[in-house]
């Protein structure tokens, strides 16, 4: 018996749908809330030693963060138009 | 279709022009116009004092342009902005842009990645200092490319005598831009340069910009002013002195923090891959797209590999590499657009982000603006040699969009300000401060002592013997022997006495620390020698709040670390005994 037309289609992007949702949403829970970095590490460890220059990161926005998200899952999962179709 | 994308795009950044408040960086150039007239002469006058003494940068000087003159800035500012963006995509497409729709998605797609990508979007784009010294800069550098992107692309480019010296001028502005965007452009440049020669279409135009871009990062890198800003920090703080101090992993941290501060375009783009592939089954790149999507991600990879060994890694430095990255998917997403789905689903997804940031960007400068002309007012309305009080600004706190309350970050700043660019006598401080007090006994008491006049601060106390001596001098009372003496912090959130320094006929006690920055980030050094036996918890207070510090062991000192994550104001280090702390040091 065949699988049902489509079927391949719709089971391969489910399985890139949460994949591509773990890895969004582990890369969205990124970042800092803004300022300098203090190290994680001890600065005084041998591997951290001047490892961690200060570094100033871009504040957080969550309702972009949140945005992009929903919106990267739309363009992934929304059904508008799964079939093959060049453009014109 | 372009025309009126275009239009409506300037109109964006012309409104925010209109808005940019004068914050940090401005006053210093508000300060220069206010004793020059404006003129090309005195621009000229200041980039040569910067050069040797300052920011040798180009960014600095246009800066100063913009910030004396409020036409130039109304329009140039938006024209370079406009400008970013269609050099982005030359570099990406190797064309100008087209008068069709399929041209204005990809432009709604670049500039939205832009802002995605790069971090601090509205402050690398509407706080004038980080603008002309990023992103007018990194544009310039770009500018610099396109003639030699379009002619290698196969786009006739005539031979034109008026070109060399034109490319000239510009290579060497490229070149002095900036110091960590430099050398990828000088080996970017000089293979394009050959490619040009084994293809025969070498121009003279071709040689003198490069020959401009030779000259100028040189200049830059080795300025005189490098040894003096940042109190010498780019001279000390050498590559291979750098790159040996972060190691491997600290090089990898900056790396991940590239893609950390682009993460949000790359999701975005991720995402159009993800859509394309399960709807064709493939994707398979155009030689030439990949190619070109390759090189450019290689050039972002290379000015952050470039970071690796600077002084200066700031979320501002990430502006060109960010640009980059967005031009390399750019041209893959040119490519993934021939998927109509694809192209609906992230164009419309774009004009949803753009949107946001439109709001964003607007609603937070209008206040930002309304704040700023408030204070300006006061400013400009107080009689000169007065105090005047301000109010801290609704946004004082920095964000993605905004830089915050430069007074209340940068509380010196409001002195700066006040007394050299509005005579006054400076800001009335809004808190309660703190208050110096002396304790004495004596043997037999004394009901009343002798008033101690010029009680020293802390800073004065550890940093002027003059002031020791004067206050020691003034503490003999005939009869009467000293038993104990001691300068006292008042108004400190301690819960317990802070003491400066306290005698007793076992000798002087006062905790010296000081300002210490070093690559691990910056620090109150406490010589330990001086930590009194009792003492338990160390302390940090800074911008109104208090929190326990963490010491680290550095040899004869322990290391308090400041944290500026919420402020950037004075801090004070305390060590506490049980029932009394003491000063033990500023930053």
């Amino acid at each position: 018996m065949g699988a049902r037309p489509g079927a391949n289609v719709a089971a391969m992007r489910r399985w890139l749908l949460i994949g591509f949702a773990a890895a969004a949403a582990a890369l969205a829970s990124c970042g800092d809330d803004g300022g300098m970095h203090t190290p994680d590490a001890p600065i005084d460890s041998p591997a951290g030693s001047g490892a961690h220059v200060a570094f100033e990161v871009s504040p957080r926005d969550t309702n972009l963060e949140l945005g992009v998200l929903v919106l990267s899952v739309v363009v992934i999962a929304s059904p508008v138009s799964l079939r093959r179709r060049r453009d014109a | 279709m372009l025309p009126a994308a275009g239009i409506a795009l300037w109109l964006l950044f012309f409104v925010q022009a209109t808005l940019t408040p004068i914050l940090l960086d401005d006053w210093f150039q508000l300060r220069y116009w206010r004793d020059h007239s404006y003129s090309v002469a005195a621009l000229g006058e200041y980039w040569f004092h910067n050069y040797f003494h300052y920011n040798p940068r180009v960014g600095d000087v246009l800066l100063a342009a913009i910030d004396g003159s409020t036409a130039a800035h109304l329009i140039l500012t938006p024209l370079v902005q406009i400008a970013a963006l269609v050099v982005t995509f030359v570099i990406a497409f190797a064309r100008w842009p087209r008068r069709n729709l399929r041209d204005v998605q990809l432009l709604l797609f670049i500039q939205v990645m832009i802002w995605l990508v790069i971090p601090i979007a509205g402050i690398l784009y509407f706080y004038r200092p980080f603008a002309t010294n990023y992103l007018w800069a990194f544009t310039l550098t770009l500018a610099l490319f396109v003639p030699y992107r379009l002619a290698l692309a196969g786009h006739a480019m005539p031979r034109r005598a008026w070109l060399a010296p034109v490319m000239l001028v510009l290579g060497w502005i490229a070149g002095m831009c900036n110091e960590h965007t430099g050398p990828t452009a000088m080996v970017v440049l000089a293979g394009l340069v050959v490619v040009a020669y084994r293809r025969r279409q070498l121009r003279a135009w071709m040689v003198s910009g490069l020959v401009g871009l030779y000259v100028g990062y040189p200049m830059l890198f080795f300025a005189p002013g490098q040894r003096e800003r940042y109190m010498g920090m780019a001279t000390h703080a050498t590559p291979s002195r750098l790159l040996a101090d972060r190691g491997l992993t600290g090089c990898l941290q900056i790396a991940l923090d590239f893609v950390i501060e682009a993460r949000l375009g790359i999701l975005i783009f991720v995402a159009a891959i993800v859509r394309y592939v399960v709807v064709r089954r493939h994707v398979l790149l155009p030689r030439g797209t990949a190619r070109t999507a390759a090189i450019l991600a290689v050039c972002a990879g290379a000015i952050v590999a470039t970071l690796f060994a600077s002084p200066m890694t700031t979320d501002r430095v990430l502006y060109a590499p960010g640009v980059l990255l967005v031009a390399a998917c750019a041209c893959i997403a040119a490519h993934l657009f021939d998927e109509v789905s694809v192209r609906r689903l992230v164009v419309g997804a774009c004009a949803v982000l753009f949107a946001y940031h439109v709001v964003q960007f607007v609603g937070t400068y209008a206040q930002v603006k309304a704040d700023n002309d408030d204070r300006l007012a006061v400013l400009a309305g107080a009689r000169p040699g007065t105090q005047v009080t301000l109010r801290p600004y609704e946004n004082d706190t920095r964000s993605r969009w905004q830089l915050g309350d430069d007074f209340t970050t940068y509380p010196w700043l409001a002195h700066y300000v006040t007394t050299e660019l509005y005579d006054l006598a400076g800001v009335a401080p809004s808190r309660p401060t703190v208050r110096y007090r002396v304790a004495r006994t004596y043997d037999p008491p004394l009901a009343h002592p002798p008033r101690v006049h010029d009680i020293p601060t802390y800073r004065q106390w550890i940093a002027g013997p003059f002031a020791r001596a004067w206050t020691i001098a003034q503490l003999a009372v005939p009869g009467h022997q000293l038993e104990r003496f001691a300068i006292a912090a008042l108004g400190l959130p301690l819960g317990r006495p802070a003491l400066v320094a306290e005698w007793t006929p076992r000798g002087w006690t006062t905790v010296v620390g000081v300002p210490f920055d070093d690559l691990r980030g910056h620090f109150i050094r406490v010589d330990r020698s001086t930590i009194p036996r009792r003492v338990r918890e160390m302390y940090i207070a800074g911008c109104g709040d208090i929190a326990r510090a963490s010491a680290i062991p550095d040899g004869d000192a322990l290391l308090l670390p400041v944290d500026e994550r919420i402020c950037r104001g004075a801090f004070t280090a305390f060590a506490c005994e049980p029932d009394r702390c003491w000063v033990a040091g500023w930053y």
